[in-house]
């Protein structure tokens, strides 16, 4: 076993997963969580022990299949991005509510910055809010080994778990040596609590005051856990408060070690006892977190204390972003290293459509519509790679918000007034969340053109199977569109005049209109062809 | 990003010592490796006063604005440790035209010092093995033609 690997933040809880006995794995693809379940679908033992590892259609369904292998006893491990969290909302609170049977916990991985999301929304308040523990390592090692203890303290305390990761937790490759033996999976058994699991208001009021009292015990676990701890410094100026990653930056600006008491944490409910214990040593407590200021917020009361707050909610460390080596030496008031200044002869590299991309040809046939002759045109539009038609050249969507939001957006649109109202998504976004917009259109018979540009991928997060692929307007027909209105076309620039024509035909139909726009990523068939 | 035509960089730390941050401090890069010069020039506020940059000359031009070349080349040229190669070419002489990346990783190795050459061909021949010794030896031979022509500079 103590053979060492350079493993991703995410492959490292992969691992874990798979090392604590996995029976299944429920995600959707989204940056920075898609390669914890890549990880596990080539991972050997996968195959050796028939762990469950489709990707499912999104992250609800993921959480809800997640959570019925938790009943039957088995260990699940639900992945996705922050705002996923957003999608799975219901079933991951109402597992708070369940608890968990088999060992099931939920990584959520951060995107703070938003590299590559529409908001840098923090999963650790899922925590709170659901009453749940909140896992979060901060480094590779310890997100192995937090995950194999994330299964036993689920099954331990029958609560679910979130494992949160940030940017540069789950998206960097470091050293993991695999502690203790891979454990067996578990049989199948149903819960101890069989009334949790059916949340009847007579179940409900009663779980919900248990649920009150465990979160307390929570609490009281994470005050004596060994992933959170106080090390004392000789300067008493100041503590620091470090909760996951923002350990590393700090530790990162001290190499010979931090001359402030510490407490490091890594586990939630954030343990006011060891607050209160740093409190008692320092007159001030800096609080490093990567994210919202959690932790800030709470320690921060409405009345007058003896101990002085620091962190970002008063911009001592920048207010917004991830967090870096640099804005917590800045923080700690150390000096900047000397630098080269930034370069002037420079200029931005932004991503944008691939060359030869079907998305490409779909907005130009639609650009060559709408602005010559529908200029009262609006396009919403939604998250995937056809979300870059926003860029230049096309500046062909008015709207993005969260996937499967063109759909039905474009119908409260409609219904206002705006003509031609326009949806525009993908193959993957169209059955993650387009679907159930889409029989809102119909049974609503909204006047809307509904574009789906199928490249028959997941492709922005690197061409993951897609849930619908080969059954897209098999789909839209049985929701009821009118099969003469879903139209497919194939988006090259020798099909422009077909394209446009189809494109105002569907326009000047006042009806619910399908049009699907297919052709497979040149990305995923170059992969193809090389095969 | 990169398979989209965005900029992309990417942070790696070796050291006998704990590393904690898995990013780089502004000024404590001791090189930056690129293979596109104006991708070099957009980190250097990351290189420490005695760090190397190891770029290659030949521009991608994927954006209106690409700034002209004597001016990408002058910003470059005016810090004190530049190597600055043509790497496409070089890796089109020693007959490898897709090792282009192996060229600029000789090129790095000439002034890596904590890392012993042999042990990148080492780890040239464990990546590249699967694919047959014709692939390893064009990959080890960029890697020395990268290698050489740093030194010559």
């Amino acid at each position: 076993m103590a053979d060492k690997q350079l493993l991703l933040g995410d492959e490292a809880v992969a691992l874990g997963a798979l090392h604590a006995g996995l029976s299944g794995v429920y995600a959707y693809p989204g940056t920075p969580s898609t390669e914890i379940t890549e990880y596990i679908q080539g991972h050997p033992l996968t195959r050796e022990r028939h762990i469950h590892d489709h990707w499912t259609t999104n992250e609800k369904t993921a959480m809800e299949g997640a959570l019925g292998m938790s009943y039957a006893g088995k260990r699940s491990l639900v992945c996705m991005k922050h705002v996923g969290m957003n999608v799975c909302a219901d079933p991951l609170m109402g597992s708070a509510m369940t608890g968990a049977n088999g060992g099931l916990v939920v990584a959520a991985c951060d995107d703070p910055s938003m590299h590559s999301s529409q908001n840098e929304q923090d999963s650790r308040f899922w925590g709170t809010f659901g009453m749940m523990p909140v896992f979060e390592p901060s480094n590779q090692q310890e997100a192995y080994e937090m995950t194999r203890a994330a299964f036993d303290y689920s099954e331990k305390r029958t609560i679910p778990v979130i494992m949160r990761l940030t940017t540069r937790m789950a998206h960097s490759r470091a050293v993991v040596t695999p502690t203790g033996d891979i454990r067996p999976q578990n049989e199948l058994h149903y819960p101890e609590y069989p009334k949790r699991w059916v949340t009847l208001p007579v179940n409900a009021r009663v779980r919900n005051r248990e649920l009150i009292k465990d979160y307390a015990q929570f609490e009281e676990d994470a005050a004596t856990s060994k992933f959170n701890w106080i090390a004392d410094g000789p300067d008493h100026s100041m503590g620091v408060i470090a909760c996951g990653i923002a350990y590393n930056y700090l530790m990162e600006n001290y190499p010979d070690g931090c001359p402030y008491p510490v407490l490091k944490v890594s586990q939630y409910p954030f343990p006011r006892k060891l607050a209160l214990k740093l409190a008692a040593m320092v007159p001030t407590i800096l609080v490093l977190e990567e994210g919202q200021p959690l932790v800030e917020n709470m320690l921060r009361g409405v009345f007058p204390s003896n101990t002085k707050i620091i962190g970002r909610i008063d911009e001592t460390v920048v207010r917004d972003g991830e967090l870096s080596p640099d804005d917590v030496r800045k923080a700690l008031g150390l000096p900047a290293l000397p630098t080269f200044a930034p370069s002037q002869v420079l200029a931005p590299r932004p991503p944008a459509l691939c060359m030869g991309c079907g998305h490409r040809d779909f907005y130009t046939a639609l650009n060559n519509v709408l602005k010559k002759d529908y200029p009262t045109a609006r396009v919403f539009s939604d998250i995937g790679c056809y979300t870059l038609g926003y860029m230049a050249p096309f500046h062909a969507i008015n709207t993005c918000v969260e996937m499967g939001a063109s759909f039905t957006m474009a119908q409260g649109a409609a219904y206002s007034g705006t003509w031609p109202a326009v949806g525009v998504l993908g193959d993957s976004t169209f059955t993650h969340s387009g679907m159930t917009g889409l029989l809102d259109a119909v049974n609503g018979n909204a006047d809307v053109v509904l574009c789906i540009s199928d490249n028959l991928t997941t492709a922005m997060t690197g061409g993951q199977d897609s849930a619908g692929t080969g059954r897209i307007e098999a789909i839209c027909a049985g929701l009821g569109v009118d099969p003469a209105h879903i139209r497919t076309i194939v988006p090259l620039p020798k099909n422009y005049p077909d394209m446009e024509k189809v494109i105002r035909e569907e326009i000047e139909y006042h009806g619910v209109s399908v049009i699907v726009c297919r052709r497979e990523c040149i990305q995923t068939a170059r992969r193809h062809a090389k095969k | 990003m990169s398979q989209r035509g965005g900029d992309v960089q990417s942070n790696l730390r070796l050291s006998s010592d704990p590393i904690y941050s898995d990013l780089i401090p502004r000024g404590a890069a001791d090189l930056i490796v690129s293979l596109e010069p104006l991708e070099a020039l957009r980190y250097i506020p990351y290189l420490a006063p005695e760090g190397w940059i190891i770029t290659n000359t030949v521009p991608f031009e994927n954006i209106p604005d690409y700034p002209p070349m004597d001016q990408v080349m002058g910003a470059l040229n005016k810090l004190p440790r530049v190597i600055a190669i043509d790497v496409d070419a070089i890796a089109k002489e020693v007959g490898s035209p897709r090792s282009a990346n192996m060229v600029l990783l000789g090129a790095t190795a000439s002034v890596l010092g904590i890392l012993d050459p042999d042990k990148l061909r080492d780890g040239i021949r464990r990546i590249f093995g699967r694919k047959g010794e014709e692939i390893v030896e064009a990959n080890i031979k960029a890697f020395d033609a990268g290698f050489a022509s740093a030194r010559k500079k």
